[in-house]
């Protein structure tokens, strides 16, 4: 027999999709099939997580829900671009915070200024939000957006910089400098 | 005040240690660094105090205290659920399978027939329908049945292709998990069904399998294959190599693979996608794609790209690109440049910056249908994409179109002139000067009509223009008049000499005889000096000056030196004493 028919065809092929154990890779590949049931299942599974980063960024529940909902439509829409490069919630955050960016850009062409902007936005911290600090939450949503996201991002989610890098696209000593920046500016202003 | 600039940057610099020490992403060394800094500088060690505190107060913003209500969380999926169509992935598979299932009801319909058969009315029906029934197409519908076991035509063209150990006689089938080999001479040609055909080309290998969809493709191991879409639809088939799945999408492209694995595609016409692990890339036509094993596809690159732009796509492909390498891609780029730029917009390589840089290059080059804004560039639409893509290809095409027609243009122009220059050169040394060019009846006087003007006097109707002959003959002429010349100028030259001492010896005798009468000697040399001035003036303007032996022994002329320094010949003295009359 000649060497080739020794050869495994499925070993040689691409395989896009990979073959995992992992339930999470399965519900994808469910999913892009036509599944419903997978798909909610991806959205159990990370609805909360997308929520809060969406709630960190806007400080406003509705919002942030709204935000929320805009995540996992989009990520069904993209969800053939999924490469398994990353961790899925790490993909699902990077489109969380391009959404968010886009809403931020949206509204401050919207509304006549940024002090309109951030008065508005502090209004709905205290209407929505009683058992946060405050000053805290307030400083945040003053801070430049990309700054504002990379803090959130490290400091509240917890995420290392290489992976905001990933997040946000961006190169990882540009996260680390607005991470310190981001941190200065949250000191000055608490300090007022 | 240096001194305080050096604390400054000294302090900053302690300041990112500070960062890195909180990550616990810090060095040894830096650490050490970081800490006898900050014992002796009270700026940094507020500046440790302070982010520590910063960073426990954003603790408390705890993401683990927030949570979505349960209803809230069923509002939102519902909501979600409304606007998604879950079968928009899977339409395409779905598609094909319909297309399977119409292929089998088609065979069940036969079947119907069949058991018409038995009710014995259709018997005529029947036996048309088995004189017209197209076996083959049948054959090719069912081999794109995807998910059926199913046959694809292998046809040997040359030498001996062999599927498995086996030689391909003339047409044969394989299937799934079979090979086709090509040795140094030998080629196959894989019919898909009526999509296209691949043809594998000497020394190479490769295998029908199973795709990652389900669905069969070819999988090249190594060699060359070209493939042709014809289908002219939306149908495509696949074709695997290491790394990666080229996607023909209607058109030709070529595909070759080294013994390592790694590839080139060349894009003849129409489009391939080509899909890899890292990334996916649209190659119009033109464009060429190295893939290689084990890291997957790069960025397409146009055939006109310019080396030095190709080997910063490599760089940035398969190696590191630097600041200066991303400014050769981006800064250097043409117009015929703008599909690798979008390639690498569209891929998760480039950073955010970049991406943005990248854009506005690609607007400024060609601008899409409408504007994207910055923070869209992560989630580039791919279908917005390739019209993107097609609006470049139409407008390198425009511009192609319009080049060759200038250069048409010009090369007719060009034809012209040189035709023009030979007839002209062809006119002065073989024809009369009072040749008439017009003459030719029926005939124009027009730069094309000059050739056959020309061969209707001295060459044969039937022989066609032949510049190089003619080229040759004139260099001959050339050759022939300046021999000509130089004889001429020979003959002239003794011809003066001649009469430079015809002229001495006048001189000489006029001095003997001082009898003669001044006036009338007066007279007869001014016009002696008018001829030889005349004749030298001619000479002078006229190459092909003939001197006139007719006139060489009334009218004397002399050599150029003579006349051109004393313009007459030595007067003679005039008589002292007129001799009686005679």
């Amino acid at each position: 027999m000649s060497k080739e028919n020794k050869m495994n065809p499925d070993q040689v092929s691409i395989n896009l999709i990979p073959k995992s154990s992992d339930p999470e890779v399965k519900f994808i590949n469910d999913a892009l099939k036509g599944s419903k049931e997978a798909f909610r299942r991806i959205f159990d599974d990370n609805v909360s997580k997308v929520y809060s980063v969406c709630f960190r960024f806007t400080a406003d529940y509705d919002l942030a829900k709204e935000l929320t909902q805009e995540v996992f439509i989009t990520a069904w829409k993209k969800l053939t671009s999924f490469r398994f490069e990353c961790r899925f919630s790490t993909w699902l955050h990077s489109i969380a915070v391009n959404q968010f960016l886009m809403h931020e850009r949206t509204l401050k062409r919207i509304l006549a200024g940024r002090e309109e902007y951030l008065k508005q936005t502090r209004d709905n911290i205290d209407q929505n939000n009683n058992d946060l600090n405050i000053d805290l939450q307030n400083a945040i949503m003053k801070l430049p957006d990309q700054a504002k996201a990379v803090l959130i991002l490290h400091d509240v989610e917890g995420f290392m910089h290489n992976e905001i890098a990933e997040i946000m696209n961006i190169k990882t000593g540009t996260s680390k400098a607005h991470l310190h920046r981001a941190r200065k500016l949250l000191r000055e202003e608490l300090k007022k | 005040m240096t001194e305080e600039i050096n604390k400054e940057n000294i302090c900053g610099e302690i300041e990112l240690l500070i960062d890195e020490q909180i990550e616990g992403m810090i060095s040894l060394s830096d650490k050490q660094k970081m800490e006898i800094h900050v014992a002796d500088c009270p700026g940094c060690k507020e500046y440790l105090k302070n982010t520590l505190e910063t960073i426990n107060s954003i603790d408390k913003l705890n993401s683990k205290n927030l949570s979505l209500q349960k209803n809230d969380q069923e509002k939102m999926w519902e909501s979600i659920s409304d606007k998604i169509n879950f079968s928009e992935h899977s339409d395409k598979v779905n598609s094909q399978n319909e297309k399977s299932a119409n292929s089998y009801s088609i065979f069940r319909k036969k079947y119907a027939w069949i058991s018409g058969i038995a009710a014995a009315i259709a018997v005529v029906f029947i036996i048309y329908a088995v004189k017209n029934w197209d076996f083959s197409q049948g054959k090719d519908s069912l081999s794109y049945s995807f998910g059926l076991p199913t046959y694809w035509k292998v046809v040997s063209v040359k030498g001996s292709p062999k599927i498995n150990d086996m030689n391909i006689v003339s047409s044969d089938s394989v299937k799934e998990g079979q090979w086709i080999t090509t040795d140094s001479v030998s080629i196959a040609e894989l019919i898909i069904a009526d999509i296209g055909k691949v043809t594998i080309e000497p020394d190479s290998k490769v295998i029908l399998v199973k795709g990652a969809d389900s669905t069969q493709q070819i999988f090249v191991e190594y060699g060359m294959v070209n493939t042709e879409n014809k289908s002219g639809d939306n149908r495509s088939f696949k074709v695997g190599i290491p790394s990666a799945v080229a996607e023909n999408k209607g058109g030709s492209y070529s595909l070759k693979i080294d013994k390592n694995g790694d590839g080139m595609i060349v894009v003849k016409s129409g489009k391939v996608d080509v899909l890899s692990a890292n990334k996916n890339a649209i190659v119009p036509a033109g464009n060429i794609v190295m893939t290689k094993n084990g890291l997957g596809v790069g960025t397409p690159f146009n055939e006109q790209s310019s080396p030095g732009f190709k080997n910063a796509l490599f760089n940035f492909d398969f190696g590191n690109c630097n600041d200066a390498c991303m400014n050769v891609i981006i800064k250097n780029a043409k117009m015929t440049d703008a599909v690798s730029l979008l390639n690498i917009l569209n891929g998760g390589k480039a950073v955010t910056e970049t991406k943005e840089e990248i854009y506005n290059k690609v607007v400024t080059l060609i601008p899409p249908r409408a504007p994207v804004h910055k923070d869209s560039l992560e989630f580039f639409d791919e279908k917005e994409l390739e019209i993107w893509i097609d609006d470049i290809q139409q407008k390198i095409e425009t511009d192609l179109k319009g080049s060759l027609e200038k250069l048409e243009a010009d090369l007719l122009k060009y034809k012209d002139d040189i035709q023009k220059f030979y007839f002209d050169s062809a006119k002065f040394y073989f024809f009369p000067e009072n040749f008439d060019f017009t003459e030719t009846p029926g005939v124009p006087h027009t730069p094309e009509t000059y050739e056959n003007n020309y061969y209707y006097k001295y060459s044969d109707d039937s022989v066609k223009f032949n510049s190089e002959e003619m080229k040759r003959e004139m260099e001959e002429l050339k050759k022939e008049i300046k021999e000509s010349n130089k004889y001429n100028k020979e003959e002239l030259d003794r011809e003066m000499e001649q009469l430079n001492k015809e002229l001495q010896e006048l001189n000489k005798e006029l001095k003997e005889n001082i009898y003669f009468n001044n006036e009338e000697f007066k007279k007869e040399m001014e016009k002696v000096k008018e001829d030889i001035q005349r004749s030298v003036k001619e000479y002078k303007s006229n190459q092909n000056y003939k001197f006139k032996e007719g006139d060489s022994n009334e009218d004397s002329d002399e050599g150029s030196k003579d006349t051109e320094n004393s313009g007459v010949p030595e007067a003679p003295d005039p008589p002292e004493d007129p001799p009686d009359n005679k």
